[in-house]
């Protein structure tokens, strides 16, 4: 539905954004994911048009619009700061985008009652100042705003970045709950992985202005493209040559001299998995309980591993215990240095 | 939202009003004047009601008021703009290209040279000009005298008899008893205190000295300032007259402001007469060189500088008329100090140097 | 960021336009006839010439006037910058009994100033004052011209130039996040250091946007030398307005302005490399306001509020005593002593009984409210392309808009009106002195500065993302600047148009030279009432065009500052 070809994006000399390519789907949950300066805003923003790109085309449903002025786009956009008019009311705010469509007020104010009631604000929450709300609120009142003109699409820049951890979790499962009921192109951004993994359909990182590896989140996590895309996704370890070499992983067709990486939970202590071909013996330094899961660190073949081991009810190993550290080589991987 | 919104437009809308009130002013008041000015008549001292446009150094104390009222009984319409003699002339030359005023009077002799020189001012002659004693008006018939002003070095009888008082300019700094007892103005734009200075300095001309004056003469200038008291701004000199914390006792004045002063401050002022005379001050008449209105300024000038008017208008202000007809209309004082002898002034020279002369006063004796 | 410049058609001929106007805007009245005028100092008779600097450079009183100047300004920016934080600290800040009432004392001074609150000053301290018949009577030594020099200046214009404080710093400090005072407080800072360490920093681009005002102010003090200077303490611009009014000696008035043109220069460079340096920005988003601090130590809670209260007489006692003393004569006010029978209401009885005394005030509200409207628009105009743009262009533009405030007015008023008594191609060969036009192009120029210096610092605080937000809901830009971003500077514009309206209500200095015949302004008007030429009783008649003056300047306080502080509290 959209589709970025080639765009590319400068400020000055400086290259922001370096052919860049996306093909949205129509109804998806699209997130750009990447550490901060990656490109992922400038890209959103060449989206909605607040930045030209200085080369490529964006286009929606094979329409070019890479020329359209930004207020003729039907994009709607939530930003990182929400950018509620401070001076207008909720049901002001909310009905800013109908106004400037000249809708009559009696269609308005049953779109501006309906909005809110979708995002759960009561005709008396619509009264208040948005100052008057709390953080939550505001977001709704954002994502409320945006939606009120029937956007085709709407794009999220970090919509939950100033909440605390709670709230953002629990936004999380607002928002998609939302998007899910509008059944609307999503186009989000975010430096948060969790966030990126829990909400997307498809994910793109970002880095240095390109992207790294487009996929759904779990290609993402499992088989990372690049070297970046591992280590910026989730924890991982890095297995230097001695920890491959000691644990007969260079008979086991993996290349030592690359650089090679395994997830956590890829790890098992004491839990010989069936494919689970190669082990050494590792002393436990020291663990991390968090319920549902142990994360134990562990000290095996002249550097420390991570291991996270589901909580089975078993007891936990303590400080100095020696265990059997097993993997898969197949869940090694591997990069280019 | 709403709220600001209307308010928004009633300050639009008030802005509006504003401006074409504004621009209605100015509208009217030139279409009436372009209407009436082909109606030439024979110049004569009644008015058609052309409104003229009138600057004026003399429009205080009720002057600009009476001169309205009575000139409308005449038939004329007049606006009268007042300024300080410096601001007036400043507006005149700045309006050279593009002239406001019909008709300029007041001032003294040092602007209205410098207003004929600079081709601001209209050749007439008027009716009355034969009435006026000789020396008074300008010879090449640029502008004519109505009022004189003697610049008198005053002093409060109460506090000083005529034998303890200064007899000359000079004594105030030759003299120790004077010194820090007179007041000298820190402003040099006025009329009266350019006649003062022009009255001291042009008893040291000397076309070799600085500025036409002998050094001498400047020395005289530097000690004058030495030995004197700056005004205090919003304090007049009867305010220092009479106030304890002063030292001051005399200090310039100009003659038909002596009355309402002793009335206001309950001082009897006592002057010098100076064996050189004293200067006078010849308040003048003329017609602004490109007026629409010649005519009609003409028939103004006529009437204004007229006997009759000169007469009731040294009634009302006592002040001192120039026209000979007129004198005996006004009163005691007047009759007095028209009888003072006048200092021979070479006004073509003072007008040429008095803005240096100032200067130089500013930037090297002031201090 | 460069910001999508969508290269539609309309659009941009939109900004060639509003560029061509500022373009011709500037050159037309602010970079042409003051061009002239600065020509005219070094070219004479059509070839250069340094005669006029020789003569200054010799000239004993005006080096020494300029030195003195030179001292005011700095010397005043810090006494300002003192009394003007401490009014705010005890208006906003800490925990003061009464600073409601302290409070409208301390604004006192947007309503009224120049000549008429120097004399205000003089009736207390002056050689008749009434506190120095007071010290006389205590000590008959006491000399009655204490109030006089740097010092009688200085303490003067230290407490008649807070108006900005009051109003811009106090905005500041209400905005000052207090979540971050309760953090400092949190990790044991001590309360003089949370000022210093947490409190000022923020206040800083504001306090320096003031204290080019005061230091402008300073430079081109007018009233207070000349009334309490005395005869050591005189400063420039009484000298640059005697030589501006001789015509021969206007060079010297222009090299003079030039001098102080230059001082202004060197500083507002300072401060914008200042500026740069350091940016500070509230990065909370869910502010809390301020809440009181009780100052802990007993010993300093008791100073402070004498301090405070001792800063409140000293602001309410003069304005009371002009307030008073206009309802009596002049004999009464020379004397300063009062008794019931001494007051009566024939002064106010004789203004509202002509229709002609109060004609100016019609035309002089007309006049400062259209022109200050003007100003507001122009300037909210020139921010918008600031913030949008910036390129070299745009920065030419705003130092174009600065110059008013390198030159005095006077010599303003004299370049406008010789330079448009002619008829001049860009200006459609019309001739614009003598026009009811003129003036009010005078009274707009000289408001640009102030508004464009205050207006930007208010754009510049606002969020981009508004801007985007409404676009992006299909605004255009110039309704989202209309309906998004004028609505949040709207208080900040009110307040900077009620300060220009109330300080145009009695310009004289501009007006002089350009009012239309028919109509006379309010400064023009009082002054011919009170020229020491007059003989009526004008002490008198001066206090009660002040006060009148006044209430017009508080209703106007009232209406549009009064109530932009609502809508500005509202927002918090």
């Amino acid at each position: 539905m959209i589709k970025l070809e080639h765009i590319e994006v400068t400020f000055g000399t400086f290259k922001a954004l370096q052919d860049i390519n996306i093909d949205i789907q129509e109804g998806e949950f699209f997130t750009f994911l990447g550490p901060s300066g990656c490109g992922k805003t400038t890209t959103l923003r060449t989206i909605t048009g607040f930045i030209s790109p200085s080369n490529g085309t964006v286009s929606v449903r094979g329409k070019d619009i890479t020329n359209t002025p930004i207020e003729k786009r039907n994009i709607g956009m939530v930003f990182q700061s929400y950018a509620l008019f401070p001076t207008m009311t909720v049901y002001e705010n909310i009905a800013f985008g109908l106004q400037v469509k000249k809708m009559n007020k009696e269609e308005i104010r049953k779109k501006v009652i309906e909005m809110g009631r979708k995002v759960d604000l009561s005709e008396d929450q619509l009264k208040k100042k948005v100052s008057e709300l709390s953080g939550g609120q505001q977001q709704r009142v954002a994502i409320a705003r945006a939606l009120a003109t029937n956007p085709e699409i709407i794009c999220l820049d970090e919509p939950l970045s100033n909440l605390d951890a709670k709230l953002r979790v629990q936004l999380r499962n607002e928002l998609k709950d939302l998007q899910k009921r509008f059944g609307i192109t999503t186009v989000y951004v975010t430096h948060d992985q969790e966030e990126a993994l829990t909400l997307s359909d498809r994910i793109a990182v970002f880095n240095k202005g390109v992207i790294e590896q487009i996929g759904r989140p779990d290609e993402i996590y499992s088989h990372s493209a690049t070297e970046f895309v591992c280590n910026f996704i989730g924890d991982i370890n890095r297995l230097g040559e001695a920890f491959l070499v000691g644990t007969g992983a260079d008979k086991a067709g993996v290349d030592t001299s690359k650089h090679c990486y395994i997830r956590l939970e890829r790890m098992h202590v004491n839990e010989h998995m069936a494919n689970d071909t190669l082990k050494t013996e590792a002393v436990v330094e020291d663990y991390e309980f968090y319920g549902l899961y142990i994360k134990y660190t562990v000290r095996a073949l002249g550097q420390t591993v991570k291991v996270v081991e589901k909580n089975s009810g078993k007891p936990l190993y303590q400080k100095g215990d020696t265990v059997t550290l097993s993997y898969n080589p197949a869940d090694i991987m591997q990069y280019e240095g | 939202m709403k709220k600001i919104s209307r308010r928004c437009f009633i300050q639009a809308a008030a802005l509006a009003a504003a401006t074409s009130a504004l621009t209605a002013c100015g509208a009217s008041s030139s279409s009436a004047q372009a209407a009436v000015s082909s109606t030439s008549d024979m110049p004569s001292n009644k008015g058609t009601g052309v409104t003229l446009n009138i600057y004026t150094n003399s429009e205080t104390d009720g002057r600009d008021a009476w001169l309205i009222e009575r000139a409308a009984q005449d038939g004329f319409s007049v606006q009268v703009v007042g300024a300080g003699a410096a601001d007036t002339q400043n507006r005149l030359l700045a309006e050279k290209s593009a002239p406001i005023a019909d008709v300029v009077f007041g001032l003294n002799a040092i602007i209205w040279e410098s207003l004929k020189a600079e081709d601001i001012l209209l050749p007439y002659v008027p009716e009355w000009a034969d009435e006026i004693p000789a020396g008074l008006n300008d010879p090449d018939g640029y502008y004519h005298a109505i009022v004189k002003q003697a610049i008198l070095l005053v002093y409060d009888l109460n506090q000083m008899s005529p034998e303890e008082a200064p007899k000359d300019w000079p004594d105030l700094w030759t003299k120790p008893e004077f010194d820090q007892k007179y007041e000298y103005l820190t402003g040099l734009g006025g009329g009266t205190v350019r006649n003062v200075l022009a009255g001291i300095l042009v008893r040291y001309a000397d076309p070799n000295g600085d500025l036409g004056i002998s050094q001498e003469g400047w020395d005289a200038i530097a000690e004058y300032y030495k030995h004197g008291v700056p005004n205090e701004s919003g304090v007049d000199l009867y305010g220092q007259i009479v106030s304890d914390t002063s030292t001051v006792v005399c200090g310039q004045m100009w003659s038909s402001g002596i009355e309402t002063r002793d009335e206001q401050y309950g001082t009897k002022t006592g002057y010098a007469v100076p064996d050189v005379g004293v200067p006078y001050a010849v308040e003048g008449v003329a017609i602004v060189n490109g007026t629409k209105n010649v005519d009609e300024a003409k028939r103004f000038v006529n009437w204004f500088g007229s006997a009759q008017i000169q007469g009731e208008w040294a009634k009302a202000f006592s002040t001192l008329p120039a026209n000979t007809n007129a004198v005996s209309m006004a009163n005691e004082f007047n009759q007095e100090i028209s009888k003072l002898p006048a200092q021979q002034i070479d006004w073509a020279l003072v007008a040429k140097n008095i803005d240096a002369w100032c200067e130089k006063i500013m930037l090297e004796y002031m201090p | 960021m460069k910001e999508k410049k969508i290269s539609f058609t309309p659009e941009k001929l939109w900004s060639i336009a509003v560029f061509a106007f500022f373009a011709w805007f500037i050159f037309s009245f602010l970079l042409f006839p003051n061009l002239n005028t600065i020509v005219s100092v070094f070219y004479q008779d059509g070839h250069f010439t340094t005669e006029v600097f020789t003569k200054l450079i010799n000239s004993e009183k005006a080096m020494r006037s300029l030195r003195n100047s030179l001292i005011l300004a700095p010397s005043l920016s810090l006494t300002v910058g003192f009394v003007g934080i401490s009014l705010v600290l005890i208006t906003e800040y800490f925990d003061i009994k009464g600073a409601n009432i302290l409070r409208l004392g301390y604004m006192t001074t947007l309503i009224y100033g120049g000549i008429i609150l120097v004399s205000g000053y003089k009736f207390i301290y002056g050689k008749t004052g009434i506190l120095t018949s007071l010290f006389v009577k205590i000590f008959p030594n006491f000399p009655i011209d204490w109030f006089e020099g740097y010092w009688a200046v200085l303490f003067v214009m230290t407490f008649a130039c807070t108006s900005n404080h009051m109003i811009f710093l106090r905005n500041a400090m209400r905005s000052v996040d207090f979540q971050t005072v309760e953090a400092a407080q949190n990790m044991g800072a001590s309360q003089f250091r949370i000022l210093t360490r947490v409190v000022f920093p923020v206040l800083t681009p504001s306090l320096m946007a003031v204290t080019i005002l005061t230091f402008i102010t300073g430079l081109s003090a007018t009233s207070a030398p000349l009334l309490v200077g005395g005869r050591d303490f005189q400063t420039i611009t009484p000298m640059i307005l005697t030589f501006a009014n001789n015509i021969s000696s206007r060079p010297l008035a222009a090299l003079l302005a030039l001098f102080l043109g230059v001082a202004t220069i060197l500083l507002l460079t300072i401060m914008i490399q200042i500026e740069k340096r350091g940016h500070y920005m509230s990065i909370s988003k869910v502010k809390t306001t301020i809440v009181k601090q009780k100052i802990r130590n007993p010993v300093l809670n008791v100073l402070a509020h004498v301090y405070a209260y001792f800063l409140f007489l000293i602001y309410v006692v003069p304005v009371s005593l002009v307030v008073l003393f206009s309802f009596t004569d002049s004999a009464t006010i020379a004397s300063k002593k009062l008794t019931l029978s001494s007051f009566t209401l024939q002064n106010y009885i004789a203004i509202f009984q002509k229709a002609s005394s109060y004609k100016p005030f019609m035309v002089s509200i007309c006049y400062s409210a259209i022109a200050a409207s003007i100003a507001a628009v122009i300037v909210l105009v020139a921010c918008r392309i600031l913030q949008k743009r910036k390129d070299r262009l745009s920065g030419a533009m705003e130092y174009g808009l600065l110059i008013p405030w390198l030159l005095p007015t006077t010599l303003m008023a004299l370049g406008l009106i010789t330079t448009y008594n002619t008829p001049r191609p860009w200006m459609l060969n019309k001739v614009l002195t003598g026009t009811s036009i003129i003036m009010l192009i005078g009274y707009v120029i000289i408001k640009i500065p102030f508004t464009l210096r205050m207006t930007k610092a208010a754009f510049f605080s606002l969020d981009d993302s508004l801007e985007d937000a409404a676009r992006n809901m299909g605004a255009k830009p110039f309704y989202t600047f209309m309906r998004v971003q004028l609505p949040i500077i709207l208080p900040t514009v009110l307040a900077i148009f009620a300060l220009n309206f109330n300080g145009l209500l009695g310009d004289y200095d501009m007006s002089v030279f350009m009012y239309h015949p028919l109509n006379k302004p309010l400064g023009v008007y009082i002054k011919s009432l009170t020229d020491s030429e007059t003989n009526a009783d004008n002490a008198a008649l001066t206090f009660v065009y002040a006060v009148l003056m006044m209430i017009i300047s508080a209703i106007v306080m009232y209406l549009v500052y009064g109530r932009g502080n609502k809508i500005d509290k509202s927002k918090d």
